[in-house]
């Protein structure tokens, strides 16, 4: 569901609507009677089935989107951010991660949410991801790795001021997230020998030490660590020339040291079709990388085009851990 | 603008490609019709540079004498070139100061050649600083590439100096800046976007202060002083908003990333917050292939463009 005061709604109607026959089944874990008032609303033609297991997915989703019924309404409007739904929030994520670890769905895609409206409801993690990564037991917050259809990025840092970034920024912690993203470019993306870049922090990645020791000091110690289990592994490179057309096509995936450093390049290249995928959980989760744009909500408006690939990006990994472990990551 | 801007070429280091696209670009008729170029060098540098290209120099020449050519071996830059890039580029700035020309764009030099002639040189925009008598603090570099505009309020010092160094006075100063630059290349109004220091602009403090507490006040003095600023915008989304003339970051790859990657058909480094309007061309002085005629002049043609505001849509 994600935030109902959100387009997640509205998203996930134009997304059955207009791109069901191309995409796996899916199904909305939300409240179908606020989802058919926002289809009257917003004039979005989308039958609403109400479904009571996951399989019966299988057999109504290409007549009528499946939802499953959260424990209690949900009353928000759209852009309307004063009502509070934030138990059912929760709720629609944990049952997706209930069902993405049981196997009764082969992943989940997450709408859009809105932290701070959460956190009266209960909610102590940092964000999406970290309480992915909590539910699922794991003793780091899960890996964010943006793909589009021109770039994958990885970001060391994520959600910190960039002054707790550079802090955070340890050589253990570059380690750690090399490590995980190679492991899922193999078994997510079946990579079988992924070539992986990695930025310096600093302008030119220091020059050389001129501008800033983190590149000799943390950042080149941690490649030389993960180049010698035999991966394919280049930097630290300078931020500003790595993303162009030629230096693209040399890597698989950039490894950045924060946010903007890999942000800025994935929503320059590919802003509509990025897609958020959390790496290193033992389920699938993907999400559209945009937020939850309560200035346009009820409107139809939005772009459902992030969300659509999220949907089926999480069957492609699905599908491809499937082949790389037979045996099953998913429970 | 009404009358063609006057622009000074400053032919930069006399044993490199320099003076070949000096030349190209003066004697380029495209280039002719939205400005008029003055070559500030050393006429026989040029003579000898001309005659390999089989032309005839163009008229408007600053001759400085500074180099002697019976000495002067292209692709061999040394100490004597390192004085005349000075002199060159000197005499530019203090045309551009007493107004005798409009802007000025200096071609190539080579650093070491400067140094070897004992002179403390670090880049081309701290020179102009010393020459006009600016605080060299007060002297920033806006990138200019064919779609974006984008002022930088920190450049080429590591992630946490920078965060050191920005605070209210740095961001207003480079706003200042860039709005003077922008109306001298012929931005009547312009509208200024600026980043933030942390990602989505620390997100309503959720992801750190300094956006609030800094650049926000900054942002509003400027506003309060005329210029028309608004953010802080998460960087990352910010250039997706292209209604805005320019745009304003902390950090160099906040700026960097973005003009190499749209439009990338060339970027020029304009150095801003001094009294004139002054730019480099966004490559080297190329020994190794000075002197033989195929010196490609698209860069300086390009920065010629953006600085006359030949670049910048009327209205």
């Amino acid at each position: 569901m994600g935030d109902p005061a959100g387009i997640g709604g509205e998203i996930s109607m134009m997304t059955w609507r207009d791109h069901r026959t191309a995409l796996p089944p899916f199904y909305l874990l939300d409240d179908p009677d606020r989802l058919a008032r926002l289809a009257a609303k917003t004039g979005i033609t989308c039958p609403i089935v109400e479904i009571t297991t996951p399989d019966e997915a299988l057999s109504v989703a290409r007549n009528a989107l499946p939802v499953l019924r959260l424990s209690a309404p949900v009353h928000a409007l759209p852009g309307d951010d004063s009502t509070a739904d934030g138990r059912m929030v929760i709720e629609a994520i944990d049952r997706a991660i209930d069902a993405s670890m049981d196997g009764s769905a082969a992943g989940m895609a997450t709408n859009p949410i809105q932290k701070s409206r959460l956190y009266e409801a209960g909610f102590t993690a940092p964000g999406h991801t970290e309480y992915l990564g909590q539910r699922a037991g794991l003793e780091h917050p899960p890996i964010m790795l943006l793909a589009g259809p021109n770039l994958k990025v990885v970001p060391v840092t994520i959600h910190l001021s960039l002054k707790d970034a550079v802090i955070a920024l340890t050589r253990d912690e570059i380690v750690r997230t090399l490590k995980t993203t190679i492991a899922a470019l193999k078994s997510d993306f079946g990579i079988d020998t992924p070539r992986i870049a990695v930025s310096g922090l600093n302008p030119h990645a220091g020059e050389s030490g001129h501008m800033g020791r983190e590149e000799i000091d943390i950042i080149a110690p941690a490649i030389a660590e993960v180049a010698d289990t035999g991966a394919d592994i280049r930097g630290p490179l300078a931020g500003d020339t790595m993303f162009h057309p030629a230096a693209r096509a040399t890597y698989d995936v950039a490894v950045c040291m924060y946010h903007d450093q890999a942000l800025i390049p994935m929503k320059t290249l590919d802003f509509d079709n990025g897609v958020n995928v959390s790496v290193g959980l033992p389920f699938v989760r993907t999400s559209p990388d945009h937020g939850t744009a309560y200035n346009i909500a009820g409107t139809a408006s939005a772009n459902p085009t992030s969300l659509v690939s999220a949907i089926r990006m999480a069957g492609e990994i699905a599908n491809c851990r499937a082949q790389t472990q037979p045996d099953g990551a998913l429970g | 603008m009404t009358a063609k801007p006057r622009i000074a070429i400053a032919i930069g280091d006399p044993a490199g490609i320099g003076p070949e696209i000096a030349l190209k670009a003066a004697l380029n008729r495209g280039v002719r019709e939205f400005c008029e170029p003055i070559i500030v060098g050393d006429t026989e540098v040029l003579a000898r540079y001309a005659h390999t290209l089989r032309k005839t120099p163009p008229e408007n020449i600053v001759d400085l004498g500074a180099m002697n050519v019976n000495f002067l071996t292209p692709g061999e830059s040394d100490a004597a070139c390192g004085r005349a890039i000075l002199e060159y580029a000197g005499r530019a700035i203090d045309m551009a100061t007493s107004g005798e020309v409009d802007a000025v764009v200096a071609c190539p030099q080579t650093q070491s050649s400067i140094k070897s002639a004992g002179i403390e040189f670090d880049g081309y925009p701290s020179y102009v600083a010393k020459r006009t008598g600016t605080d060299p603090d007060d002297v920033f570099m806006m990138l200019v590439s064919d779609r974006l505009r984008i002022a930088h309020v920190t450049l080429h010092v590591g992630v946490r100096k920078a965060l050191d160094m920005i605070d209210h006075e740095r961001i207003v100063r480079t706003l200042k800046a860039a709005d003077v630059a922008l109306k001298r290349i012929g931005i009547a109004s312009p509208r200024i976007a600026v980043s933030g220091i942390d990602p989505h602009a620390g997100e309503g403090g959720l992801f750190g202060s300094d956006d609030i507490e800094i650049v926000a006040p900054a942002i509003a003095e400027a506003r309060n002083a005329g210029i028309d600023a608004s953010g802080p915008f998460g960087a990352d989304t910010m250039y997706l908003d292209e209604s805005f003339d320019a745009y304003t970051v902390m950090f160099h790859d906040q700026g960097h990333i973005p003009a190499k990657l749209i439009g990338f058909t060339g970027t020029a480094a304009f150095a801003i917050g001094t009294p004139i309007l002054f730019s480099s061309v966004a490559h080297g002085s190329a020994l190794d292939i000075a002197g033989k005629g195929k010196a490609d002049p698209s860069a300086l043609i390009w920065t010629l463009k953006q600085i006359s505001g030949a670049a910048v849509s009327p209205g």
